[in-house]
């Protein structure tokens, strides 16, 4: 770039270069054609992503991408127990091993 | 606020070298992130998480940073300024945009790095841990950059309100003296 100015420099490359150089050419008032477009393009994305989280109960971040129940990032290991088949269901005793707590009296003698 | 031409040099350097380290890192992360959705290897999938995390704190958030501190540096220390063209303008919403996401998107990869470490170490089936995540954020990531790229490339004509104002400004400035002699 020149020193004085952005617009001497752009011109030595290319005229159509010139963002808002030339005058009278660059400077209408309003913003031009294809600022206008992205943003309604950058608008419509905008309304589509929050279309999506909202049609995806509204979740988005850690785990809400992987397969499982991964849902909630403070406990990863859920995701883990999920995947690997050792899911817990939380007992009424308190042991937390679920399916695995043999039925009080069933394995006795 | 101009900086000198040497010193102007070195920044738009800087400037260029985080912003296409920047690209070129997302392009190696959608990579990862395709291979981790679609390898069969287990071994590759859960490697491919863990690496993403450490390699997002080293490689993706120093450069995303790098790129907009140096954008910032650059705009301002030139006659472009950073509020004046629509272009530049566009171009700090894309960095910070992305800048942002980068930051946020870190928590997600902890979490993937921390599920495939525990599912490895476990033993367990990682098919439960392929996520389209990765890619959908990479490849969303890309297009944002390659835009910027564009942008900087073409600069497309077009000022702000503001720029237009000062552009009065400077030429009332440049043509009181040449009134007066």
């Amino acid at each position: 770039m020149s020193d004085s100015s952005p617009y001497t420099d752009a011109r030595r490359d290319s005229v159509d270069d010139v963002g808002g150089g030339e005058p009278g050419r660059g400077s209408t008032t309003g913003a031009p054609r294809w600022v206008r477009a992205s943003a309604i393009i950058a608008l419509a994305i905008v309304l589509m992503v929050g279309l999506m989280l909202l049609l995806g109960s509204g979740k988005h971040g850690p785990g809400r991408h992987t397969s499982g129940d991964a849902g909630d990032p403070a406990t990863p290991t859920r995701t883990m127990e999920f995947l690997t088949g050792r899911d817990r269901v939380p007992t009424f005793d308190g042991t937390g091993s679920g399916g695995h707590t043999p039925p009080a009296g069933g394995h006795g003698p | 606020m101009t900086t000198r031409p040497r010193l102007r040099k070195l920044a738009l350097t800087a400037h260029i070298v985080s912003s296409v380290g920047w690209l070129g890192a997302v392009v190696v992360f959608l990579a990862l992130g395709i291979a981790g959705l679609t390898s069969q290897d287990a071994q590759l999938v859960s490697a491919v998480y863990l690496a993403m995390e450490p390699a997002g704190w080293s490689v993706l958030v120093p450069l995303s940073l790098a790129s907009l501190i140096t954008g910032l540096v650059q705009s301002l220390g030139s006659k472009w300024g950073l509020l004046r063209h629509y272009w530049v303008l566009m171009k700090l919403g894309i960095n910070l945009l992305a800048s942002v996401v980068v930051l946020l998107y870190m928590q997600t990869l902890a979490f993937l790095a921390d599920v495939a470490s525990r599912t490895a170490s476990a033993g367990g089936d990682l098919s439960g841990l392929r996520s389209a995540s990765p890619v959908l954020h990479a490849g969303a990531g890309l297009l944002l950059l390659l835009a910027a790229a564009t942008l900087s490339v073409y600069k497309p004509r077009g000022m702000t309100r503001y720029g237009q104002r000062r552009q009065h400004e400077q030429r009332k400035l440049w043509s009181e003296p040449l009134a007066t002699s």
